[in-house]
């Protein structure tokens, strides 16, 4: 899955000084905004890690709401909190005191939780579960986005992500994993006719 | 990688990849050679060095590439040899994992629900990658040796094959190669161990030597076989 690190911090040189140090290291696109309602610029997004950088006063329980119902259905979103002082950090918080190779480990290791854990089924979201139960029953990617509400591309997405998930890429593979979860009730259809 | 030398012992080819026991039986070499080289058992069985060769080392060396003036050989051997593993897989391969997969089914304790599931993605499997064999041998190569035949002799194509190319009738094997994967991977990560594990590890060992089979065979058809009949079908147009 694709990045995208997005900045939001009201005073530029911050924004700035991070992007300069970040973007050394992380070769992603790099959105820099000074207000949490500029997003709405880019509520297209989707199918995307995006790790996003708040200033403390901005890490609120409000602005997290917003930018999750902006892009949280679309995407996996991660925060890290921008703090001006070293003191009583958490994992999920860098701040500029700290020189720049520390704020880049810490960064890396919240990126290391993003990564996918290949092997649980708990991993596949709602969403891709949802796909891959319709294509299991035959259905196609056309019938799936018509069914979910959702666009071809972002049907083709979730398969794409399904596939790196599971390491599965035939149909009937997939299908027979659906059967092995129980995501298909197989008292009503014979497993076998669906393979 | 290092590639096998005409200098070198096919004992030694063996030992370093006896993944070629089958390989070298298709063209007829069978085990207590001595010290002899590549070069004398294919003297003696009158066999074509760098076909050889080009076989052995693809099949050891999945990014080999033979050159040029290795490829001169005709292509009637190539299709000789891949009509052989077909015959390998449907005579050896096929029956082998059936017998390790129903072994595996009887030692599977309690509901074997999952296995019966496994059993019937391989069925299914089977009968696809047939389909696809048939297909080769009904159409692909039937065409590939008038293709040289009109070739050799300056004649026009027959008929039937006016509007055939190469691109156009030879399937897909992206197809079957996922599936192969799929199947093995499905074992490795999703089966709940219900199973003797011994049993299991003997269906995996020859699912994992099919697969390798089959993907050899892919690769000599894609990088071979097509570059072959391609220029094959070239230069008629051309000439």
């Amino acid at each position: 899955m694709d990045k995208r690190f997005i900045i939001i911090h009201p005073f530029e040189v911050i924004r700035k000084g991070l992007w300069a140090i970040l973007r050394e290291t992380f070769h992603h696109e790099f959105i820099l905004l000074p207000r949490v309602e500029a997003l709405k610029d880019y509520s297209g997004l989707q199918q995307l890690h995006l790790l996003v950088f708040l200033s403390e006063s901005l890490r609120t329980s409000e602005n997290e709401k917003f930018i999750h119902h902006l892009l949280g259905a679309e995407n996996k979103v991660q925060y890290l909190t921008i703090k001006h002082l070293a003191d009583n950090l958490t994992a999920d918080s860098i701040a500029i005191e700290q020189a720049a190779t520390i704020i880049i480990d810490t960064v890396k290791c919240q990126l290391e939780q993003l990564k996918p854990q290949n092997n649980q089924f708990s991993d596949l979201s709602e969403r891709e579960k949802d796909v891959l139960q319709l294509v299991a029953l035959g259905h196609s990617n056309k019938e799936i986005a018509e069914k979910l509400f959702i666009s071809i591309h972002t049907v083709i997405s979730h398969r794409k992500n399904i596939t790196e998930k599971l390491g599965i890429k035939s149909i009937s593979g997939l299908t027979v994993y659906a059967i092995l979860n129980k995501m298909i009730d197989t008292e009503h259809i014979d497993p076998t006719s669906l393979i | 990688m290092n590639h096998y030398k005409p200098t070198d012992k096919l004992a030694k080819l063996i030992h370093t990849n006896h993944f070629l026991l089958p390989v070298i039986n298709r063209f007829g070499f069978r085990l207590g050679f001595k010290d002899k080289t590549v070069e004398q058992v294919c003297q003696e069985q009158n066999i074509d060095l760098n076909f050889f060769l080009t076989i052995v080392n693809t099949y050891t060396d999945e990014d080999y590439f033979p050159q040029n003036e290795l490829v001169s050989f005709s292509p009637v051997l190539l299709i000789d040899y891949l009509i052989k593993t077909h015959e390998y897989y449907r005579n050896y391969l096929f029956p082998e994992v059936e017998r390790r997969l129903e072994r595996l089914l009887s030692s599977c304790q309690g509901t074997c629900d999952d296995l019966q599931l496994i059993k019937s993605f391989y069925n299914k499997y089977k009968e696809e990658l047939l389909k696809h064999l048939e297909e080769e041998e009904q159409n692909v190569f039937p065409y590939v040796l008038a293709l040289l035949k009109a070739y050799e002799n300056k004649q026009a194509l027959p008929k039937k094959y006016a509007n055939y190319s190469m691109k156009s009738t030879e399937p897909e094997h992206t197809n079957v190669d996922q599936k192969i994967y799929d199947l093995k991977n499905i074992v490795i990560k999703y089966l709940e161990p219900t199973y003797d594990d011994n049993d299991c590890n003997e269906f995996l060992f020859a699912i994992f030597q099919f697969e390798k089979d089959l993907l050899d065979h892919a690769r000599i058809e894609d990088k071979i076989l097509l570059i072959q009949v391609l220029e094959i079908e070239n230069a008629i147009q051309h000439g």
